[in-house]
């Protein structure tokens, strides 16, 4: 078991392969995935929709074991989920029984703590100062889903796995939103693992970008991005990696 | 900003003066038979006319005006017919002075069969519920518990408890206890099925966003899969009262010694048919006193889900 006391996590996939039964057939969904996650870093995967993207995540925060393969932190095999390693899942999977505080309370709860404060300053950063007491169903899809970051990100994790956490939010929140990961991340120290569908967002938020190849998933390209933030969309270097990636991805003329 | 809807007048003026009608036409035209507390009935009478003029101005009470003025033709109605007119046979159809007579003469007889009804209903049902709720949160989450459970549940739930009937007062010296342990089972059923297929449903992805977070075995199941089921438990325990009002009244007239069945019973035994209505009101008044109590807890406990329908 991982210290969540322990800041720093490195993340090692070591040949990681994996498949599930469907209609008592097998589907490979991963194949011999290696990557090597150095403290600090903003990883963030792309692929093809149904590749397998969001189970590898599931085996980074330990709610799966590989078929095949090992995946450690820090040195140590991940053999179950730990609170120092959050997910922000696809769907923002809000327990509707609970109002926005006690939803973005729920870490807390789990480990009996108490910080009203932290809550609050959650709230009002995700912009919902004010909604303390609404339930789930009285929220917007992308209100529902800066909650669901708010509930991963006051937990303060070492590592915070997102699962196209801005999916839902449109086009200017997620532009904040955006924003808004990159400050927390380099103010918080964490190290962030992402999969987003967005390569514009991509191109903004991560240190380096893997992409992933159509089922069973592997990786195919590696990008490392070294310029600083705030990083701007038109920037000659990040076109001609954003052009490499549509390639990669078999959109050679579409970018 | 919520709508206020002023309601009419007219039904509640209207229903006033009928109140007053049957008032006086049940002191001033002469009964056809021998009916007891006749003037007492008018005085009743005169008394909702009254009470339905000076409660006019209230908005809340105007919306039952229409009721107020169809309950008055109701009673006239009936007064006319039996009371003055004798249409219906006698004893089967009573007058509503005989009905008020009841009420007046036997009202310790009545409420203590209503305290006996209700000790044995709530104390079977919640039992029923307690237990049902356990099987199906222990169905819901252990596998072996389920082994062992499924079988047993599959075999005995669908049997009506009525047929448990002769046995259970037969080997139980305690009638009371017998019928406790009717509306128990009775009730158990429909709970613990409902409860163990809303668990079986709650959506895998809470349980991950909880684990992740550190949560162990008993949170999930304290914090994540009892909420989640809740609706379902709620629906369970609806049915499980409707069984237990029918087991009540079966149990009430076939075993137990006392309660509103039990007079119902007496009453039938006697030809009193007015106290058998009487037993009959009182207990639809427990029944829908009960059911609106259940509505009010669920109301209260599932506020977060959107929808959810008035009583
Ligand atoms: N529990 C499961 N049982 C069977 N098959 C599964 C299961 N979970 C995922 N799969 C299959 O594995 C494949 C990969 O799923 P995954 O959710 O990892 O895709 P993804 O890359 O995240 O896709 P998207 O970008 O659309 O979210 C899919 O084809 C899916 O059908
Ligand atoms: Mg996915």
């Amino acid at each position: 078991m991982v210290d969540s006391l322990v800041k720093q996590q490195k993340i090692e996939i070591t040949n990681v392969s994996h498949s599930y039964s469907l209609d008592d057939h097998d589907l490979p969904v991963l194949e011999e995935i290696d990557l090597t996650i150095e403290p600090n870093e903003f990883v963030v995967i792309l692929g093809p929709s149904g590749c397998g993207k969001s189970t590898l995540l599931r085996m980074v925060a330990g709610l799966e074991r590989p078929e095949q393969g090992s995946i450690k932190a820090n040195g140590e095999e991940i053999i179950a989920a730990d609170p120092s390693r959050i997910v922000v899942f696809q769907d923002p999977t809000l327990f509707p029984w609970l109002t926005v505080r006690q939803n973005v309370e729920l870490g807390f709860k789990i480990q009996k703590k108490k910080d009203d404060k932290a809550i609050s300053d959650m709230l009002e950063m995700i912009g919902l100062a004010g909604f303390d007491n609404a339930y789930p169903s009285q929220l917007s899809g992308g209100m529902a889903q800066r909650v669901a970051l708010a509930r991963a990100l006051v937990n303060d994790p070492s590592v915070l796995i997102l699962d196209e956490p801005l999916g839902k939010l449109d086009s200017l929140t997620r532009i904040t939103m955006q924003k808004e990961l990159v400050n927390l991340w380099r103010n918080k120290q964490f190290t962030g693992l992402m999969v987003t569908h967005d390569i514009e967002e991509a191109l903004l938020l991560a240190t380096r970008i893997i992409v992933m190849r159509q089922r069973p998933a592997h990786i195919i390209g590696e990008f490392k991005l070294d310029m600083d933030y705030p990083r701007h969309r038109d920037s000659e270097e990040l076109l001609k990696i954003r052009r490499e990636i549509f390639g990669l991805l078999g959109h050679k003329s579409d970018w | 900003m919520k709508q206020i809807v002023k309601n009419a007048y007219w039904p509640q003026i209207v229903g006033a003066v009928a109140w007053l009608a049957t008032a006086g036409l049940t002191y001033f035209i002469p009964n056809a038979d021998d009916f007891p507390r006749t003037t007492t009935f008018a005085v009743v009478c005169l008394g909702i006319a009254i009470l339905s003029a000076i409660s006019l101005p209230l908005n809340k009470v105007r919306y039952y005006g229409a009721w107020i003025l169809a309950l008055a033709l109701f009673i006239g109605i009936w007064e006319v017919v039996q009371a003055k007119l004798l249409l219906l046979p006698r004893p089967f159809f009573g007058a509503p002075q005989e009905l008020l007579d009841v009420f007046i003469t036997d009202w310790a007889k009545l409420l203590n069969s209503l305290a006996h009804s209700m000790m044995l209903l709530v104390g079977g049902y919640l039992l029923g519920c307690i237990i049902g709720f356990v099987i199906g949160v222990g169905m819901g989450w252990s596998k072996l518990f389920g082994y062992w459970a499924h079988p047993v549940l599959r075999f005995l739930g669908p049997l009506p408890p009525v047929a448990f009937l002769p046995l259970l007062f037969a080997v139980i010296p305690s009638s009371f206890v017998a019928g406790e342990l009717l509306m128990a089972f009775a009730a158990s059923f429909p709970v613990a099925v409902l409860t163990w297929s809303g668990i079986a449903g709650v959506n895998p992805s809470y349980y991950d966003v909880a684990k992740t977070m550190g949560a162990k075995p008993l949170f999930l199941i304290r914090h994540v899969a009892i909420p989640a089921a809740l609706p379902f438990v709620f629906v369970g325990m609806f049915m499980a009262l409707g069984s237990c009002f029918y087991m009540l009244v079966v149990a009430e007239m076939l075993g137990v010694k006392a309660g509103l069945g039990f007079y119902m019973q007496w009453a039938q035994g006697w030809a009193a048919y007015p106290n058998m209505y009487a037993a009959l009101l009182i207990m639809a008044v427990m029944c829908t006193s009960f059911m609106t109590l259940l509505f009010k807890v669920r109301n209260r406990l599932l506020r977060w889900q959107k929808e959810s329908i008035k009583w």
